[in-house]
């Protein structure tokens, strides 16, 4: 390493003969007769690789190692979906490092296929010249369900193609195709992005050396570009992408969040004469701009595919009264079609004038009975494909089928689909792939890659974001599927030039995010209420476990019959009456405790809980900072809640205390864990979010789950005042659960009593746990949310919860803690506590019903009838 | 000239209100060239806060609404008036033969006519239709005796049954299990001239018909109706009816052409709301003397 080192650590504003040829890492095992982006067929290292070379010569292998583990931690905490549990990609500490003149090339072939493509679209949505004048073969275009029929004639002012992506491949002999093109929505971006961030931040140093260009402009740019097209003062731009159980959610969401706009469904829109709306909290906002993020023909159940419910119903028709309202242009998926191939040189010369810089991949579209004839007598050279494959999201792309590796039974079915689909299919004889290297803990590897380019139309001209997202391929494959675990590269583009001045996509983020200020959606409205109550019904959960624990734990004599322990039922029963009708059966308590730690079904257990958290935490994840993401990511992550389960499932009666299981001391760690973690996203969100109305239907939320946890907490441990004995520890219990012991101590400096505890508890406003204090702060949330009308008159939810506020707030400590009733029940506090118990989930509706209401809606198709 | 008014009317019904609907409807005649159009008028309750009426891809006339008003039954009147004229019989055996229009030899066919030939989503080819349409078409038979064979054997080896599918049947399983309705046998019969490599339509309508003898007409015994355009380069569209082994001789009444049902559904449409649905149809075709 030594040689490699000192010619390595050349200023590199030396001209190229003077270390033209870097050494390469010795280790590095090339493969002969490939070509390789590092390594040049004498061996020695390329120019561009230099920076990178240095550092690796200078980095100790434990330290790149280190990088290597802090690259898949960041990968995982921000970019995970952790609703598939799994990690979606990979990312390499190795970047492809691209020279300025390589660069070039790219740019141009990625430029000039934008204009092609787009002047393809024009005219097969328009004359069609090119199938009257044979230029394509009209089965080509006509049996691809991508060309939508409906949007013949409709013709966007700024063209149909705003966004592109081209797989890039070279050869083993280093010359480069396209191996796909990828013009229905901007997939791959989220994941650029992502890389970009992580590598720029675990790689600072190496970046910065080696004078790479910086991304941040093309997307400021972009973004501003789409704020002029939407052609508004005050516009309203969405991403309209598929759900969160879709592969893409993320990568797709996390571009909106990067580029300020708002991520929605097809069902958060509703088109109404021939305009797109937003349903809001607010009611309908029209929407000026959608960047389509799904299928073009799963965008309009009305006009397009009848089963696909990506986009509203009616977007064709609003497309038609405003063809630039959606970008790419609905039906852009057409010019994917891979059986383009071989008609791409004539295009260029038809619509350009011009020759292709960089053909596509030698391509046979069976669709012709010549190619037909001969694919079928020689369908051992060839991988059979798919014409359409129908998405650009990296990875996704499904395997060819190559003959050799078929059974007999396969063979003949592809044979087959050739003879009867062939206007479907392509056929392409395997071309290979150069290699890059790739970091493992042994060295460096040489690895197959494909490399995705982005080009965008900015003001009109296209430009190539000077970056990419490198896909490392299956070498014996035609395109660029991966596994589902993506290996994927960073791509650094080294420019000889002085850099205009750049933007850091930390800046650009922070800034976007203010430049829309839109009324809420309903269906964000929804989740942050949701959130809010789920994180509190797990933290109210885990405290009464937490307590109970620590009490069986410290005292290992205490009777089944235990309050604290029957508290438990608390937290599962939802009617009053129940809990002031059936006395507790001790034995059910172990029985609670269970079901709490490991039920998958029962909906206020911790399993259920956690698991709404994560489904919500990933279909908000546009709205939420990266440290509240990767908070709800390590909560629902469920390492602790698993352990949770593991540690108890196996030893259902942990209650009564004397048969506690050894294993409780893991239990009350593990829910100190989870309620830190808790306790950070609630601060976190109080003192980091915008007071907006967002904000305040999360507190709503968080608050009315609070105040329902704790009525039916008091109402099991104080409805019944006989046997009280024990009374004093239950108030200890309440008071500690309740967050609420120091305060008391410092205020009153003797053994609790009922009345003051009562008072603490539910009355006294200026304890944030109060009962009195939730009911305030909902009252007053309730107060500030935009009403639909300018009435005088409280609507049903503001008069509930002033009603319920006003009850407490009138309600005596003394005569709650006195009033007994024959059989020794609390008759005054189980009548207030009871109606709260019913009257809390009322007012969640009331809020539901007011605000909700139109994210509910779920479209459905009308049956055809059958034509007798 | 034959005259005859044809009603069609259509009530769906919700089993809980719907809170909005967009809906597309083929129930306007299409211009063809042994129909003149005289008048068309179209009813819907409750009214549509919105409506665009424009011509399809296809060439169809197609009436787009979009419905605010909460309703829990919709009901749609199509009444047109259409004169017919009876054009000359065609001469099939003079037509080309088969293998001369069959995509590979299609080199020249319009675009439009070629696009016919294509595969779509209710009749595509398999090896399955070719081998069920192969028989129909010795080496050298003109294109339209082809499809005269193929639509007599589909009316012989084929049972109607209106219990049998539905509007989501493939046409394998139709041709598996030997029986169907009008569409389905449009369907099988378009799939299989594909698989042959020849362009077939759908052609969509209503068919005169006539009581027993003695017997009154009743009011809406009549119905859509769907069949089969075959092209063939010195006739240009022949009209097949497979449900009844006829060429069309001026009782069958187009409304639409397309690919497929798909393109031309009398009434598709999309709910907010509307819970479970039904459906009453009733058709009246009425000779005006």
């Amino acid at each position: 390493m030594t040689a490699s080192r000192a010619s390595a650590a050349a200023p590199r504003e030396l001209p190229a003969d003077g270390v033209a040829m870097q050494s390469p890492a010795p280790d590095y095992p090339a493969l002969a007769g490939v070509y390789d982006e590092m390594v040049g067929l004498d061996g020695k290292s390329r120019d561009v690789w230099a920076t990178f070379n240095r550092w690796l010569a200078e980095t100790p292998a434990a330290d790149q190692a280190l990088h290597a583990q802090r690259i898949e931690r960041l990968v995982y905490e921000n970019f995970s979906d952790p609703q598939r549990g799994r990690q979606m990609w990979r990312l390499d500490l190795v970047p492809i490092f691209i020279d300025g003149s390589t660069w070039a090339l790219i740019e141009a072939a990625s430029v000039q296929r934008a204009q092609l493509y787009n002047a393809l679209l024009a005219d097969l949505y328009g004359d069609r010249n090119v199938l009257e004048q044979g230029l394509l073969p009209p089965p080509l275009v006509m049996s691809d369900p991508n060309y939508l029929r409906p949007l013949l004639g409709v013709h966007p002012q700024e063209g149909h193609l705003t966004f592109l992506a081209l797989d890039f491949a070279r050869d083993p002999s280093g010359n480069w195709r396209v191996i796909d093109a990828h013009t229905e929505t901007p997939a791959g971006h989220g994941f650029a992005l992502a890389n970009r961030m992580v590598l720029g931040e675990v790689m600072a140093g190496l970046f910065r050396q080696s004078n790479a260009l910086r991304i941040g402009q093309f997307y400021q740019s972009l973004s501003d570009d789409l704020l002029r097209r939407a052609k508004s003062d005050d516009p309203t731009i969405a991403v309209l992408s598929p759900g969160p159980e879709t592969a893409s959610f993320i990568g797709h969401s996390y571009m909106a969040r990067y580029l300020g706009h708002l991520r929605v469904g097809g069902s958060d829109l509703r088109v109404v004469g021939n305009r797109v709306y937003l349903k809001t909290i607010n009611g309908l906002r029209k929407i000026d701009l959608l960047v389509r993020s799904v299928e073009g023909r799963r965008a309009d159940p009305l006009e397009l595919s009848p089963n696909g419910f990506d986009g509203p119903v009616g977007l064709v028709g609003a497309c038609r009264q405003n063809p630039g309202l959606v970008v790419n242009a609905l039906g852009t998926a057409i010019v994917e079609n891979r059986g383009l191939s071989g008609y791409l040189a004539a295009l260029a010369g038809h619509f350009l004038g011009q020759d292709l810089i960089v053909p596509d991949s030698p391509r046979l579209w069976l669709g012709e009975a010549l190619a037909r004839d001969h694919v079928l007598g020689s369908l051992d050279r060839y991988v059979i494909h798919a014409a359409q494959e129908g998405t650009g999201n990296p990875g996704a792309a499904s395997r060819g089928r190559y003959a050799p590796r078929l059974s007999p039974e396969d063979r003949s079915r592809l044979e087959t689909d050739i003879r009867f689909l062939g206007a479907n299919l392509v056929a392409e004889e395997p071309q290979g792939f150069a290699t890059a290297p790739s970091w493992t803990a042994d060295g460096l590897k040489p690895e197959p890659y494909a490399l995705r380019v982005f080009v965008a139309a900015i003001d009109g001209v296209y430009t190539v974001m000077p970056g990419g997202l490198a896909i490392t391929v299956d070498a014996s494959e035609t395109v660029a599927l991966s596994s589902e675990e993506s290996r994927s590269r960073d791509v650094w583009i080294v420019s000889e030039g002085t850099h205009s001045p750049s933007v850091s996509l930390r800046r650009i983020a922070a800034q976007s995010v203010q430049r829309q200020a839109t009324a809420l959606q309903s269906r964000v409205a929804d989740n942050l209420f949701w959130l809010g109550r789920y994180c509190e019904r797990a933290d109210g959960t885990l405290r009464v476990l937490r307590q109970t624990l620590q009490r069986s734990a410290a005292d290992l004599a205490l009777p089944a019959s235990y309050r604290p322990f029957t508290a438990l039922r608390a937290l599962i029963e939802d009617d009053p009456a129940a809990v002031i009708a059936a006395p507790v059966a001790p034995e059910e308590s172990a029985r609670w405790m269970h079901e709490i730690c490991c039920s998958e079904t029962l909906p206020q257990g911790l399993p259920v809980t956690f698991a709404n958290i994560r489904e919500i935490a990933v279909q908000c994840r546009d709205r939420l900072s990266e440290d509240n993401w990767r908070l709800l990511t390590a909560l629902s992550a469920a390492p602790m809640v698993s352990r949770m389960a593991a540690s108890h499932g196996d030893a259902p009666a942990v209650l009564p205390a004397a048969s506690l299981p050894d294993n409780a001391l893991d239990l009350i760690e593990a829910a100190d864990e989870l309620l830190q973690l808790l306790a950070a996203f609630n601060g976190m969100s109080h003192e980091n979010m915008t007071r907006n109305t967002g904000w305040q239907f999360l507190d709503l939320g968080r608050r009315i789950e609070r105040a329902y946890w704790l009525a039916k907490l008091l109402l099991e441990l104080f409805q019944s005042a006989e046997a009280d004995e024990l009374e004093g520890d239950d108030m200890l219990f309440a008071l500690q659960t309740a967050d609420s012991y120091i305060t008391f101590r410092s205020r009153y400096r003797f053994a609790p009593q009922l009345h003051l505890v009562l008072d603490l508890l539910m009355i006294d406003e200026t304890n944030p746990r109060s009962l009195a204090y939730q009911l305030a702060s909902v009252s007053a949330h309730i107060g500030n949310l935009p009403k639909s009308s300018g009435d005088a008159v409280r609507a049903p939810d503001q008069k509930l919860a002033l009603d319920l506020l006003t009850r407490v707030r009138l309600a005596d400590a003394r005569e709650l803690a006195a009033t007994r009733q024959e059989g020794g029940t609390r008759a005054l506090l189980a009548k207030l506590l009871g109606d709260l118990i019913v009257e809390l989930p009322h007012l969640s509706q009331l809020v539901s019903r007011q605000y909700f209401s139109l994210a509910d809606e779920q479209p459905q198709r009308l049956h055809p009838q059958a034509v007798p | 000239m034959p005259r005859y008014i044809v009603s069609h009317r259509t009530t769906y019904s919700y089993s809980s209100p719907v809170i909005q609907s967009h809906h597309l409807m083929h129930l306007a005649p299409r211009v063809v060239p042994h129909q003149t159009n005289l008048r068309h008028s179209l009813t819907i309750e409750p009214a549509p806060v919105w409506r665009s009426d424009r011509v399809d891809y296809f060439g169809n006339p197609v009436t787009l609404i979009a419905i605010e008003d909460e309703h829990r039954q919709l009901s749609v009147r199509a009444v047109s008036e259409i004169a017919v004229t009876l054009g000359p019989k065609p001469n099939l055996t003079a037509t080309s033969a088969w293998e001369t229009i069959a995509t590979g030899g299609n080199a020249g066919i319009a675009t439009e006519i070629v696009e016919y030939a294509c595969g779509s989503r209710h009749a595509r080819a398999s090896r399955m239709l070719y081998d069920f349409a192969r028989p129909s078409f010795p080496v050298g038979r003109p294109v339209l005796e082809g499809a005269r064979h193929l639509m007599a054997r589909i009316h012989k080896e084929f049972r109607f049954d209106s219990t049998s599918t539905d509007v989501t049947t493939p046409v394998e399983t139709v041709l598996k299990q030997r029986s169907g309705v009008c569409q389905d046998f449009a369907h099988l019969m378009i799939a299989g001239l594909r698989a042959m490599g020849l362009p077939a339509r759908y052609v969509s309508g209503y068919l005169l018909t006539y009581p027993p003898a003695g017997q009154k007409k009743l009011e809406g015994a009549d119905a859509s109706h769907a069949w089969v355009g075959v092209w063939a380069p010195e006739t240009g569209w022949v009209e097949f009816d497979p449900t009844n082994d006829v060429i069309n001789s001026g009782e069958h009444i187009a409304i639409a052409h397309g690919r497929d049902f798909d393109d031309v559904s009398p009434i598709s449409g999309v709910l907010l709301g509307g819970g479970q649905h039904s459906v009453a149809v009733s058709v009246d075709v009425k000779p005006v003397s």
